[in-house]
């Protein structure tokens, strides 16, 4: 996954591109580079975060792009912009040539020369191989022969215009005044303007300062819509907050009450099925478990959960079921090709997404956003609390639509909704007992998260969260399978950190602590009751909540927890090693 | 095939709404419940009916009559001291074949169907999540027994539905005798079979339990309105009876099913599952959701009640405000907890303004004076001034 983005305007390219660029970092920022057309085309890249990027060159006119390897290693000479032999044209990419193996073979019997490793280069030689003083006619031809996934931005010295083509990648227009810009996302130019264009798959744009027009790779011209964007460039910003994930946890209050807002005031939430398919990769997948536990107790029918990357694995199977897929970006590849797959299989499809537009939405039914505002850590918080409650949210409505929930009964948890942001302020209060608890905890290899029924996916989460940013070595258990093998592990001083929810788990969860106690464990016990202190180590003592609001408060302390302890560690919390924010390959 | 339904019993743990009817006769969805028996076994073509009655069996009588109007054939015995199920059940003594049913359960038409389709000296056994009752159905040695005892979760109840001959009497004559007047005992030597359903059957214990069963009953509402209805939002499955009128501006949301002769709103709001008897006036501008409300009950203009059951004829004032949340009872010896409304029983005259907190249950004919607020019970005939 990459970040792209152009310019063609008054303002100086260079001072555009970076800024954009150090908004776009979260999808990728293992190197970075940036063309700009001054008389020629002047190209600066660097292996490495954007600040390592220094370049002396300007323009009015320009490309920039951030990079996560997937052909090529990192290096200077894989870093995007691409150029053509005679350094004329300049291309950014994002997403993956399948036939570039053997369109590159065709144009260096034609006599390119190939400086790079990647797909994306062969982009570039395509252009200019068809290239006859015409960047717009080029560009179309030279499209048409490519295969895979992309959304490309290209230049050329000798006209003041860009072209861009999406598919299967993300891509949206800015419409600025005499001047225009071409993002894999808002927040690249939502400086500049809050106008914007989402282009769909298989569209092409022509932008010059003054007009952007659409066409499909047939040449056919596409009339599109401006939307105007509300959230603003502080939303995106980490505002005082040393890191974004720290700011994105103590946002989920108010995330938390926008994405219930949104939600009731949806009146197409009437759903009839016999029985729930949810299929997500990482926290969303989480999400899609604890999805399971609220969906069979309110509607008492049978809900399945898998993983994107192996839905695909699974043969054909009409079952008259609702698919629910869960993707924070709604670009995440493995859902999107099991979108498809589901809905070639004749399965009702619902997306539960973040990303007004992305590109999940263009291949389901029915979409539910979560409205948390834009997440920028790469380690997801906030939206994956608001993936809960559209969860709750849409159980609730599906129980009432299918007569499996009384009025009364739909209006009460409805209303318990209300509170969760509250419970979650709340929770965030204890911030300063947590992190005398990330203190004792941080120097330790591995740890383990025990919970059982609805918040034994909370423990998952809570593991996650731990590995991704602290890189300590994290489990997430049911706890009643402690003793069927994990308990072999637990030595003297361990971590274990167990969720004592006040429902029908507390007794077992007593004893599964007395269990990892008995073997000296150092045990943190998260739970609404005074009583658990008697058994644990360390009681952080969350706020009460009904049975099935557990989940948000639990989620919320173990987020803060593996925060601190990637702080003490000294990680880098917001763009932990080896990952990226939202995973467009599959 | 001839069916005998026991029916004599008050159901002293549903007091005070059982003052002047037995339990039985407690209307859920504007029904007896006993009636929901006597449908299920008409539809299985069942008309030969023997009711059991003793506490209050006037009530049943004067309601069902010889049966006709249900389409049905009834005769009556009479148990005159209520010693058990077993001696009821002895009461009824016949030579044949018959279907054993209680008549304090809502029984669904499959249900029958499946008795009938089992063979002599076998009884239903049905899924409950109840946190204590009478009548757990358990595998002891390989024998069906009945027990009595609380448990974690999950467990199959005795739904009172059997199928037996006229053997059993020779056995529960014998056991009488050494003073056992109770079916279960009796069934645990008897070397019974079980058959588990998921049939519709539900049943009531506490006064608390009727707001779910007449949410249950709901279940088969359908919309139809008549009456005299101003213009007002009717959202989903409501039914409405001859000759009521609902106000202006009344906002109502299935599943709700209201009676005849009632008068409700203006602007007031009815949240299903909600029944409304006859006969029952609810002033402007109230709230009522989840709620049972008897006949011939008057609600006064500003009132808000949920998760409750009022009984008949009872008149509550102006502003009356009935609580829902937690609370914990004690109800014949045995602590319940519940999270639910207020329970009122027949007849009660609460003034204006008064607040009564959840679980709080109010004797039939007290009387509340203007400007209370209750936390405790009130028993029968009391007076608060």
């Amino acid at each position: 996954m990459c970040g792209i983005i152009g310019y063609i305007g008054f303002r100086s390219a260079k001072e555009v591109l970076l800024k954009s660029l150090k908004r776009l970092e979260y999808r990728g920022y293992d190197s970075a580079g940036v063309a700009i057309v001054d008389g020629k085309i002047n190209v600066a890249k660097k292996k490495g975060y954007i600040d390592s990027l220094e370049f002396d060159f300007d323009g009015t006119l320009g490309i920039g792009h951030t990079r996560w390897a997937t052909h090529g290693v990192p290096e200077d000479r894989n870093a995007h912009p691409f150029l053509d032999c005679k350094g004329e044209i300049a291309i950014v990419h994002n997403g993956i040539i399948e036939n570039y193996m053997e369109l590159k073979e065709k144009l260096i019997k034609e006599g390119h020369k190939f400086k790079s490793d990647t797909d994306s280069e062969v982009i570039a030689h395509l252009i200019e191989e068809h290239y006859n003083g015409n960047l717009k006619e080029a560009f179309f031809k030279a499209i048409k022969e490519l295969k895979g996934s992309f959304a490309i931005v290209a230049i050329s010295k000798n006209e003041r215009k860009i072209m861009a083509a999406k598919k299967d990648s993300p891509l949206v227009i800015g419409v600025g005044d005499h001047e225009n810009f071409v993002a894999s996302d808002i927040p690249a130019f939502l400086e500049y303007t809050n106008r914007v264009i989402v282009m769909r798959d298989g569209e092409i744009s022509e932008l010059t300062e003054d007009f952007v027009h659409f066409y499909d790779f047939n040449g056919n011209e596409i009339n599109k819509e401006v939307q105007i964007v509300e959230w603003s460039i502080e939303d995106a910003e980490k505002s005082g907050y040393e890191h974004f994930m720290l700011k994105e946890i103590y946002e989920q209050p108010f995330a938390l009450d926008s994405t219930l807002h949104s939600l009731l005031s949806r009146n197409d939430m009437n759903f009839d099925f016999g029985r729930v398919t949810i299929v997500a990769c990482g926290t969303s997948y989480h999400a899609g478990l604890v999805g399971k536990y609220i969906i069979e107790e309110l509607l008492r029918i049978p809900v399945e959960v898998y993983y994107a990357s192996e839905y695909r694995y699974r043969p054909n199977v009409a079952d008259n079921s609702l698919a629910i897929f869960i993707t924070q970006s709604g670009e995440t590849a493995d859902t999107i090709a099991a979108a498809r797959k589901a809905k070639a299989s004749g399965n009702e499809t619902l997306a539960i997404t973040n990303v007004v537009g992305s590109s999940i939405t263009n291949y389901v039914d029915k979409v539910i956003y979560t409205n948390a505002g834009p997440e920028i850590g790469v380690a997801a918080t906030k939206t994956f609390t608001a993936q809960l409650m559209a969860l709750e949210y849409f159980a609730i409505k599906a129980g009432e639509s299918m007569g499996k929930l009384s009025a009364s009964h739909a209006r009460d948890l409805l209303n318990s909704l209300r509170k969760v942001p509250m419970y979650v302020e709340n929770t965030l209060n204890l911030n300063g007992i947590i992190k005398k608890e990330a203190e004792k905890i941080h120097k330790r290899k591995d740890m383990f998260f025990i919970a059982r029924g609805m918040n034994y996916p909370i423990a998952l989460e809570g593991a996650l969260k731990m590995k991704e940013i602290s890189y300590i070595h994290a489990e997430g258990y049911p706890a009643g399978e402690l003793k069927h093998g994990p308990l072999a592990l637990i030595e003297e001083d361990i971590p274990v950190i167990a969720l004592v929810p006040e429902d029908i788990t507390y007794d077992k969860m007593l004893s599964n602590i007395k269990e990892v106690s008995a073997r000296n464990a150092y045990v943190i016990g998260v739970s609404s009751s005074e009583d658990v202190g008697k058994y644990v180590d360390t009681l952080i003592k969350v706020p009460s909540t009904e049975p099935h609001l557990s989940p948000f408060v639990n989620v919320v302390v173990l987020q803060l927890l593996a925060y601190h302890t990637a702080k003490l560690l000294g990680r880098e919390i917001d763009k932990p090693r080896n990952l990226a924010k939202s995973v467009t390959v599959e | 095939m001839r069916a005998i339904i026991l029916a004599a019993g008050e159901g002293m743990r549903l007091r005070p709404l059982t003052t002047y009817m037995p339990k039985v006769m407690l209307p859920v969805g504007n029904k007896p419940i006993l009636e929901y028996v006597v449908e299920a076994l008409r539809n299985n073509s069942i008309k030969e009916i023997t009711i059991v009655v003793g506490y209050k069996s006037d009530r049943i009588k004067q309601y069902f009559g010889n049966g006709a109007d249900f389409g049905v054939h009834i005769d009556y015995v009479e148990q005159r001291k209520q010693l058990g199920t077993a001696h009821a059940l002895y009461q009824a003594k016949i030579d044949g074949e018959f279907l054993l049913l209680f008549g304090d359960n809502i029984v669904g038409e499959r249900c029958v169907k499946e008795l009938l389709n089992t063979k002599i000296n076998t009884i239903i056994g049905a899924h409950s999540n109840r946190i204590s009752a009478y009548g757990i159905v358990e595998s002891v040695d390989g024998n069906i027994k009945i027990v009595r005892s609380s448990w974690d979760g999950e467990a199959i109840a005795f739904t009172g539905m059997g199928h037996f001959d006229g053997e059993i009497f020779g056995i529960i004559e014998e056991k009488m005798k050494e003073g056992i007047y109770n079916l279960p005992e009796i069934l645990n030597d008897m070397g019974i079979r079980l058959k588990i359903t998921d049939c519709e059957w539900k049943d009531a214990i506490y006064p608390w339990d009727l707001i779910e069963l007449n949410s249950y009953s709901l279940r088969r509402n359908v919309r139809k309105l008549a009456g005299k209805i101003e213009e007002s939002t009717i959202i989903g499955n409501v039914e409405i009876g001859e000759n009521s009128r609902i106000g202006a501006g009344t906002y109502v949301h299935g599943n709700v099913k209201i009676g005849k002769n009632c008068e409700i709103g203006p602007n007031s709001v009815i949240i299903g599952d909600t029944s409304i008897g006859d006969g029952v006036r609810i002033g402007a501008l109230s709230y009522i959701e989840n709620s049972l409300i008897m006949d011939n009950v008057s609600i006064g203009e500003g009132s808000y009640l949920k998760d409750s059951v009022i009984g008949r004829e009872s008149w509550l004032g102006v502003k009356f405000v009935g609580l829902s949340g937690k609370a914990r009872k004690i109800v014949e010896g045995e602590i319940i907890d519940v999270n639910s409304g207020i329970i009122i029983g027949e007849g009660a005259y609460i003034g204006s303004s008064v607040v009564i907190h959840p679980g709080v249950v109010v004797g039939s004919n007290a009387k509340i004076g203007s400007l209370k607020v209750l936390k405790e019970d009130v028993a029968n005939e009391e007076r608060v001034v």
